[in-house]
This record gives C-alpha cells, structure tokens and sequence, in this order.
C-alpha cells in the first residue's frame, strides 16, 4: 500500500463558515484529503480541491452528492457533521419562535447530520470502517437562554452522536459529538459584536476568553487522525470550562 | 387515607436540624416511625419530641456518623424500639470552604469522614435489616457540587462527588437484594449550614452573598428544606420502585443553564 493511499478522505459540511473553515485547513494540514461541502459552494472553491455545493436538508441532494463524492474518491473515511444554524433572532423562549424557525433549526442541526450519515453508512459498513463527528454544543448539555430551537436541536445532535456509536460500533464505525462552547465566528459574531453581551459570555467561561474556531479544529482533527481510537459515543466538551459551573 | 410511608421504619441522619428535620417531620405525618439520629442529642431529642407532642411516632438517638460503634449501637435501638428498618435517609453531612489550593487537611478529612464515611458507615449497618425484611430504600445526600464545580469549596465537591458514585455503586450491589439507593442533589437550600458560606461569598455580607447566589438559580429563589424533604418522600415511599442510581436534582435550575 502506498502512502498516498492511505490518506484519510474526511468530508466537512458546512465547511464555509467558523469552524468549518478551520477544520478543513487543519485537517489538509494534518495530510487528510478534504472535501469540502457548502451550500455555498463558491465560498469554499478555495479552501480544497475537492468541494461540493450541498444541501443538507435535502435528501436527493445529499443521497446524489455523496455518490458523487464517493465516487471520486474512492471512499469517506470520516463525516464531520459540522453543518448548524442557530436561528433567525426570532429563534427566542419556546412560547416565542416561530414554528417554520423551529422546523428549520432542527432540519439543519438534526435532520441534516442524519442524512448525511445514512447516506455514507453503506460505504463505511462495506469498509468495515469509519468515524462520524458530529458538531453539537454545550447547549446540548445546558440550556441556553432564550434559544430553545438551538438548545433543542443540540441536546438531539448529542444523542444521534450516541446513537450511532451504540448501534455501528460493532461494525468498526465510532462516532462522537464535540461540545463547543461560545465560539467567535460569523454565526456568532452578532452577538460577540455587542460589547456588554460579550463581556457577559466571557464572564460565564472560567478562562476567561470564548474559543477560536482553531481550538474546535484542533478536537475535530484528534478524532479524525484516529488518534483517540477508543473514543465512542463520547460528548467531548470544550467550552473553557463553561459547563463545569 | 393512609399515609405514604404507613407501617415503616425510617432512620434520618444530621435530623437535628435543617433538612433532615424536614424530612423527619414529613415522614413522621406519612406514617412513618422515625428514628431522628444527630451529633447534638439535644437537637434530636426537640425534634422527636415534636413530632410525638404531634402524635406519630419518633425517637431520638445521639449519633456521631463517623463512629461506627455509635452507629451500630444507634441501628441496634431502633431495630429493637422499632423493627426493621425500611428507610435510610443519609443526611448527615457538613460544608467545607476553600479552593484547592488553602483547603486545610484537616477540613478535608473531615468533609469527607462525615459525608462519605458516614455514609458508608450508616448504610453498612442498615442494609442487614433492610435484607431481613426484603426491601429497603437508602436516600443519600449529595449535591449540585456532585455535578458542578461551586466556587471555593474544592473538599466538598469532591465529597458530594463521592457519594454520588458511592449511590450508584449500592444500586448496582443492593438491587438485586430488594435495596434501591438513590442520591438527592439539592442546589443551595437556605440552612444554618449555608450561612457562614453565604456570608462569605457576600465578602463578609449575608445579603450580599445571598444575592449574589440567587442570581445563579433562573427560578429565582434558594431552595427550601421542605423541596429537598418532599424528594426525599417520594424517593422512601413505594411510588418511587423502579427508582435506583438515580441522582434526582433538586436545584431550582441552576445546574440547567
């Protein structure tokens, strides 16, 4: 087996925005080949020699691109279901959020990684191998105030995590959430933008900062090295400490 | 109607005061004989004879839960006053301040003689005669601080850690014997206990240091002991069979946010 073949093949959806962006650098970095899937297909031309336009709330869409993924390269070793949205403002208290914005949320940030990892099983359990890394939050694990649909949408995204590693573990699939806490980027730079709201977002963290896109990259690409092999199921938090009180 | 805890025996730790004494009252209305165990015989002995003067059915015991000769001899009376014992409310425990770094030694230890030992102590020599009768439930006191992190109290999270772990251990052990444990994790509950913390916290102002604590729980107010007593109930009383290894948080919020 040569070197070349051994390159890990890793698709990111959702690779134009914050952690995205830096997972896909980081992970070409590491030697991974990279596909990188958008909606916005023009924003990510420039960030791998691989990408897609992709929707991931559309079935067809989905099923076609990762044929065609598959296709070119042979096979996915890694899924980072990265892909999420936290609602229009509107998205506030439950008795608030419009239903479409609702329906919305949970179609980017549940139904998406859902279709994503159906539609590349099949490959992986033929391989007798593969990793899903599912971008979830520590709103899955707390509740955010005032963002129900996002905090909703989270807490499933945790459980698809574990559900998944229960249910292909035994095939040599593993799969995991990574928990971020507030991150700066263009998703949350409205708020970050807001000097008392982010004064107040940097007093809830214990050290004292919010993350950088490349501090989640640096979790997303542990796992996709298989350097954390044993991993499975597992919510790994990384959130500054935000969730420890 | 007969109450929710009819025909039982029922043995609460730390029942001087606070929590426990709550509790002891409550079971004490449901129909339980209660066996009010405290370090201060004095604080025992009120609380059991309240709950006579109210006409149900008490007995007070000076215990210290870190002796396990004062603790047997405390199971051996009430077994004896009583019959069998059908609960066990592990509700001794003590604060302890300080990050990890000035947490002294000798506060350490005894933050952890009291709430984990004791508790280990207290179960040990329950669990035969809850065997003899083929059924028991063993409430233990743990806390939001099994779960988070509070501010400058490195010892007792640890602790309350502790018995957490220490609950779902006896569950796996005890249920196939008919003993369901389970932990309350109770947020802050305004106590005598919680003063000197709060007062603290407030840098030496009670209010302040209240305020600043309230604000941590969106339901806007602390806890109270008759919240963590009514858990308690339900978690003793047969509604709750199917209830092991639980760690039933009682916080108001706080931990949710």
């Amino acid at each position: 087996m040569t070197a070349e073949a051994r390159r890990p093949v890793v698709v990111v959806t959702g690779a134009a925005g914050g952690i995205g962006r830096a997972s896909v650098s980081r992970l070409i970095a590491e030697g991974m080949d990279v596909v990188a899937t958008d909606l916005d297909v023009e924003s990510v031309r420039s960030l791998s020699p691989h990408h897609f336009a992709l929707d991931v709330t559309d079935p067809d869409d989905v099923q076609r691109v990762m044929e065609q993924i598959l296709a070119r390269l042979g096979r996915v070793d890694v899924l980072v279901n990265n892909a999420g949205i936290t609602g229009s403002q509107e998205a506030t208290n439950a008795g608030e959020t419009p239903i479409e914005e609702f329906d919305r949320v949970m179609a980017v940030n549940v139904r998406g990684p859902f279709l994503c990892t159906r539609a590349l099983l099949p490959s992986m359990i033929a391989a007798g191998s593969g990793q899903i890394i599912t971008i979830a939050s520590v709103a899955g694990l707390i509740a955010f105030p005032g963002r129900c649909a996002y905090t909703t949408s989270k807490g499933a995204a945790v459980m698809f995590a574990r559900s998944l590693a229960i249910d292909y573990g035994p095939l040599g699939i593993r799969s995991n959430a990574i928990c971020p806490g507030m991150v700066e980027t263009p998703m949350t730079q409205w708020r970050l933008d807001q000097p008392d709201l982010r004064a107040k977002v940097e007093a809830m963290v214990p050290i004292g900062r919010v993350a950088q896109p490349d501090d989640i990259a640096d979790a997303i690409a542990l796992l996709a090295s298989g350097r954390m092999a044993y991993a499975n199921g597992s919510a790994i938090v990384i959130d500054g400490g935000w969730s420890s009180w | 109607m007969p109450g929710r805890l009819e025909g039982k025996v029922a043995v609460i730790t730390g029942a001087g005061s606070g929590i426990g004494r709550a509790s002891a009252e409550l079971f004490a209305r449901e129909g339980a004989a209660v066996a009010v165990l405290d370090v201060n015989g004095d604080a025992a002995a009120e609380v059991s004879e309240g709950i006579s003067a109210a006409g149900h059915r008490a007995m007070a015991l000076s215990t210290d839960v870190t002796d396990d000769a004062q603790v047997r001899a405390a199971v051996a009376a009430v077994i004896a006053n009583f019959g069998d014992i059908a609960v066990l409310y592990n509700n001794a425990g003590i604060g302890s301040s300080g990050a990890v770094d000035v947490a002294e030694e000798d506060d350490w230890d005894r933050c952890f003689d009291i709430n984990v030992k004791g508790t280990y102590l207290c179960s040990r020599a329950v669990v035969p005669s809850m065997l003899q009768a083929g059924r028991g439930s063993i409430i233990n006191q743990a806390s939001v601080a099994a779960l988070v992190g509070i501010p400058n109290f490195a010892a007792y999270c640890a602790a309350k850690g502790a018995v957490a772990s220490l609950t779902r251990s006896m569950s796996v052990d005890l249920a196939p014997r008919g003993i369901r444990a389970n932990a309350i994790a109770p947020g802050t509950v305004y106590t005598p206990l919680m003063e000197p913390m709060l007062t603290a916290r407030g840098g030496g102002d009670l209010q302040k240091g209240l305020a600043m604590t309230i604000a941590k729980y969106p339901i806007g107010r602390l806890g109270d002991v008759t919240d963590i007593a009514g858990a308690a109930l339900y978690l003793a009383s047969d509604e709750a069979a199917f209830v092991t290894g639980s760690v039933l948080t009682i916080d108001g919020g706080m931990t949710s946010i």
